[in-house]
C-alpha cells in the first residue's frame, strides 16, 4: 500500500494540567475525504493542531506525506491547504490583495481556478476584508487555500458561516476537486448533513478520544441498535455481545452494538427467547448514541 | 449584575491583573501596618505602601478603557435593563476606588510620623491625590478607549478638557502631587474630569441613538488602506502576513505626523490655559517619547501569535519565523522610533531650545524600546508566573530610567546614574532574545495564540 498522507500514532494532549487528547491513533491514504466529528471541546481543532504542526503533541507522534509533522520541509508544506477555524485574513486589504499576497508566497498558484472559484462563490474580491461578512470572509480564506492546488486540504470546520445554500455549493465544490481521487480533504464539522453528504472516511472524537475511525459506510452498516423484548425477565447483569452501550429493564433491552452479524442475533434470539429488532441508524442517530 | 460586581470584574478580569492586584496589596497592607502601628516609619517602609499602590492601580489604569469597550460591546449588556449604565457605572467606579487607594496611600505617607512631609493637612492631600489620581486615570481611560475604535468626535469633545487637565495635573514637577497647589488648579482638574465623564457617559449612553447607519468600517484603518500597496514580492508578502500592511515608510510619516499634531495640540491648549510654552514641550517629551518606544516595542507582542500564518504558508521553520519576525520589529521600532525621535530635534531646535538636556531622556527611551520588543518576542507562553517578574523587570527599568533621566535634566549630577540602567538593559535585550529565540523553536501556537486585535486595526483578526 501506498505511504499515508497523514497518520498519527498514541498521540496525546495536555494543556495546563487538562487533557484535551489521548492516545489518538489514525492513518489516511491519498484520495480520502475525512470527516472529523464531536462535540464542542472534544479536541477537533486541537488534533487538526497538532497534525499541520502548530502544536507539538505531549505524547505520540504525527506525520504527514512520511515527515515529522513539527519539522516539515518546505515543500511538503506547499502540497497542503488550510482553513483555519476562525479567518487569519488582513482586514485592511482587499480579496484580490489578499490573492496576490498568498500567489507570490507559493511557487505554483492555479489562477483560473481561483478565479472560478471566485466567481461561483461569489467572493467579493474588491473589497476590504474589514466589510466583509463573517461567511463571505470564510470563503475567501477557502479560496486561499485552494490557490496552489493542495494535495491534503485541512479545513476546520468551514461551513459553519455559511448560509445553506453557499454551504451546498461549497460543498459541492469540495466533491468535484476530490473527484479525482488525487487529494486528500481534511474536515471537522458540526453539521452531520454536511459530512454525510460529503464525506468517505469518518472520526468521531469523544472527551478527547477517538471513539471511531473506518468508513462512513461501514460505520453505518456496522454500529445498529438491537431492540429486545424477551417473554421473561432478562438475566441479571446482561451483556450483549459488542455493545458499546446498552440499558436492560426487566423483560426489554436496548443496545448500540458494532461488529454484528446475523448469525450472532440468531444465537441471542436462541437463548434469552426474545424477539430481537435490528435498528439502522442515520449517522445523526449514531453520534447522539455514541455520546449519550 | 450590580455595580460593584461590575468594579470588581474590572480589576480582576485578566490572570494578570489579578497577580498584580494581590501583590499590590500585599505590599500597601504590609507597609501601612508597618507605619500605623508604629513599628516603623522608614522611607523604605513608605515606598513600599506606594509601590505596592502604584502595582494595582497600573493594570487598570492602562487597559481600562479596552475592558471596558469588550464589556460593554456585548449585545446582551444593551438588551439588559439599564444594562449600559450599570457598566459604565461600574467603570467609574473602579476609577474611584482606585483613585481613593491613592489618596489613602499618599496621605499615609506624607501625613503619619516624623520625616520629610508637607506641611498641610492630611485631608488636604487626600483631596488633592485624588483629584489628581482621578483625572490621569481618566485621561487614560478615555484615551485606551478610544484607540480601540477611533472616534474622532469623541477625541474632539473630550480632548481639549483632558489635555487642560493633563497640564495642569501632571506637571512634572519633583514635588507631585503638590498638595500645596492652588486650590484653582485642583477644581480647573475637578472640573475637567467631571466635564470628562458627563460628555463620555451621554454620548456613550445615547451612541445608538446617534448610530444612523450601521458601520461595517472604522474611519482611519479605512482611510489607511487606501494607501495600502500589496505588490506581490515575496519578502514583502511575508512580511505583510506577519506584522500587517503598514510599511515602513508609512509607519515613520505616520509617527512623524503625530507627535507635531500632539506637540502642536499640546502648545495651542497651553497657550490658552495661560502655562509656559517650555512647560508644553517638556510634556512631550516626558509623554510622548517613552510613550512612543514602549508602543512600538508592544507592537511586537502579536507576532509570535501571527506567526502562525506563515508555518505553513511562508515554508519557513520555526526558526526561521523568529529571524523574520525579529527583522519585522527592528524594522518597525526603528521608523517609529526614529521619527519621533526627529520630531522631538526638530521640536527642540526650533521651539523649545534646551540645549539637549533631553537627549538622555531619548536614550533611556530608546532602549527601553528595544527591551519591551525583545520582551514581547519571549511571551510565547501567556503569563507564567517567571514572565510577569520579567515584565515587571522591564517595566521597572523603563520607569525608573525615565524617571532618572527626566530628573537628570535638572540635576545633571544623576546622570552617571544612567550608566547601570543602561546597561542592565544591554543585557536584559541579550538574555530576552536568547531566550526568545529558544522558545520558539517549540513554540505551541494552541497557547500562544493569535491576539484579539480590534476590530479593522492593522492587525489580523
Amino acid at each position: 500500500m501506498s505511504q499515508p498522507v497523514l497518520s498519527a500514532r498514541g498521540l496525546g494532549k495536555v494543556i495546563k494540567g487538562r487533557t484535551i487528547l489521548k492516545d489518538v491513533h489514525v492513518e489516511e491514504h491519498r484520495g480520502s475525504v475525512i470527516g472529523v466529528i464531536g462535540r464542542n471541546g472534544a479536541g477537533k481543532t486541537t488534533l487538526l493542531d497538532i497534525l499541520l504542526g502548530f502544536s507539538p503533541p505531549t505524547s505520540g507522534e504525527s506525520r504527514l506525506f512520511g515527515h515529522d509533522s513539527l519539522a516539515l520541509p518546505a515543500t511538503v508544506k506547499g502540497r497542503i491547504g488550510f482553513v483555519p477555524q476562525q479567518d487569519e485574513l488582513i482586514p485592511m486589504i482587499t480579496g484580490a490583495q489578499h490573492l496576490a499576497l498568498h500567489s507570490s508566497l507559493h511557487p505554483r498558484w492555479n489562477g483560473d481556478l481561483v478565479a472560478r472559484l471566485a466567481r461561483t462563490w461569489e467572493v467579493p474580491l474588491d473589497r476590504p476584508v474589514q466589510i466583509l461578512s463573517v461567511g463571505e470572509r470564510q470563503k475567501l480564506s477557502s479560496l486561499l487555500a485552494l490557490g496552489h492546488d493542495p494535495e491534503l486540504l485541512v479545513l476546520d470546520e468551514p461551513a459553519a458561516s455559511l448560509d445553506p445554500l453557499a454551504r451546498r455549493r461549497f460543498l459541492q465544490e469540495l466533491l468535484e476537486i476530490s473527484s479525482d481521487r488525487t487529494r486528500t480533504i481534511l474536515f471537522s464539522t458540526h453539521i452531520v448533513s454536511d459530512l454525510e453528504r460529503v464525506a468517505d472516511r469518518i472520526w468521531i472524537l469523544r472527551e478527547g478520544a477517538l471513539a471511531w475511525s473506518g468508513d462512513l459506510d461501514t460505520l453505518k452498516e456496522s454500529v445498529v441498535r438491537l431492540q429486545v423484548r424477551a417473554r421473561r425477565a432478562l438475566p441479571a447483569g446482561l451483556a450483549l455481545p459488542h455493545a458499546l452501550r446498552q440499558q436492560v429493564r426487566e423483560t426489554w433491552a436496548s443496545a448500540l452494538v458494532s461488529q454484528w452479524s446475523p448469525g450472532e442475533v440468531q444465537d441471542l434470539r436462541d437463548s434469552l427467547d426474545a424477539e430481537i429488532e435490528v435498528q439502522s441508524l442515520g449517522l445523526e442517530d449514531l453520534f447522539v448514541e455514541l455520546h449519550a | 449584575m450590580g455595580i460593584a460586581r461590575i468594579a470588581w470584574l474590572m480589576l480582576t478580569w485578566r490572570p494578570l491583573m489579578r497577580w498584580m492586584l494581590a501583590a499590590g496589596a500585599l505590599f500597601a497592607a504590609s507597609g501601612a501596618t508597618l507605619v500605623l502601628t508604629g513599628v516603623s516609619h522608614s522611607v523604605g517602609v513608605r515606598l513600599l505602601v506606594l509601590v505596592g499602590t502604584a502595582i494595582g492601580l497600573i493594570p487598570v489604569t492602562i487597559t481600562g478603557g479596552m475592558m471596558f469597550r469588550a464589556a460593554s460591546d456585548a449585545r446582551a449588556i444593551g438588551l439588559a435593563p439599564q444594562g449600559e449604565l450599570r457598566v459604565l457605572a461600574g467603570m467609574f467606579t473602579t476609577l474611584v476606588a482606585m483613585a481613593l487607594a491613592a489618596a489613602l496611600a499618599w496621605s499615609l505617607v506624607l501625613g503619619a510620623g516624623p520625616g520629610p512631609g508637607f506641611a498641610v493637612p492630611g485631608h488636604r492631600i487626600a483631596a488633592v491625590v485624588f483629584v489628581d489620581a482621578l483625572g490621569a486615570m481618566t485621561a487614560f481611560f478615555l484615551a485606551s478607549y478610544s484607540l480601540t475604535r477611533p472616534r474622532i468626535p469623541v477625541l474632539a469633545i473630550l480632548g481639549p478638557l483632558l489635555a487642560v487637565g493633563l497640564i495642569l495635573g501632571i506637571e512634572p514637577d519633583p514635588h507631585f502631587p503638590r498638595p500645596d497647589s492652588p486650590n484653582s488648579e485642583v477644581f480647573t482638574l475637578l472640573a475637567a474630569t467631571v466635564l470628562a465623564w458627563l460628555g463620555f457617559g451621554t454620548w456613550f449612553l445615547g451612541r445608538s441613538r446617534l448610530r444612523t447607519r450601521a458601520h461595517g468600517t472604522n474611519t482611519i484603518p479605512w482611510l489607511l488602506s487606501r494607501w495600502v500597496r500589496v505588490t506581490g514580492v515575496r519578502p514583502q508578502s511575508l512580511r505583510i502576513v506577519l506584522a500587517g500592511p503598514l510599511d515602513a515608510r508609512m509607519t515613520a510619516a505616520l509617527t512623524f505626523a503625530a507627535c507635531l499634531a500632539l506637540f502642536a495640540f499640546i502648545e495651542i491648549v497651553t497657550w490658552l490655559g495661560g502655562t509656559s510654552r517650555h512647560h508644553g514641550g517638556a510634556i512631550l517629551f516626558f509623554l510622548v517619547v517613552p510613550y512612543m518606544a514602549v508602543a512600538a516595542g508592544s507592537a511586537t507582542g502579536a507576532l509570535p501569535g501571527r506567526a502562525r500564518s506563515l508555518w505553513l504558508l511562508g515554508g519557513l521553520d520555526r526558526l526561521g519565523l523568529f529571524h523574520l519576525a525579529e527583522a519585522s520589529a527592528w524594522r518597525q521600532f526603528a521608523a517609529s522610533a526614529g521619527a519621533a525621535l526627529l520630531a522631538c530635534v526638530l521640536v527642540d531646535e526650533f521651539l523649545l531650545h534646551s540645549h539637549g538636556t533631553e537627549i538622555p531622556l531619548l536614550v533611556i527611551a530608546g532602549f527601553a524600546g528595544v527591551s519591551m520588543f525583545y520582551f514581547q518576542l519571549f511571551r510565547t507562553k501567556g503569563w507564567p508566573v517567571g514572565d510577569i517578574a520579567v515584565s515587571a523587570l522591564v517595566c521597572a527599568l523603563w520607569s525608573g530610567g525615565i524617571g532618572l533621566a527626566q530628573e537628570s535634566a535638572r540635576s545633571p549630577q544623576l546622570l552617571p546614574w544612567l550608566a547601570p540602567i543602561l546597561l542592565l538593559d544591554a543585557a536584559l535585550v541579550l538574555l530576552l532574545r536568547w531566550r526568545a529565540r529558544r522558545r520558539w523553536q517549540v513554540i505551541d501556537w494552541r497557547v500562544c495564540k493569535r491576539p484579539p486585535t480590534w476590530k479593522g486595526w492593522t492587525g489580523s483578526s
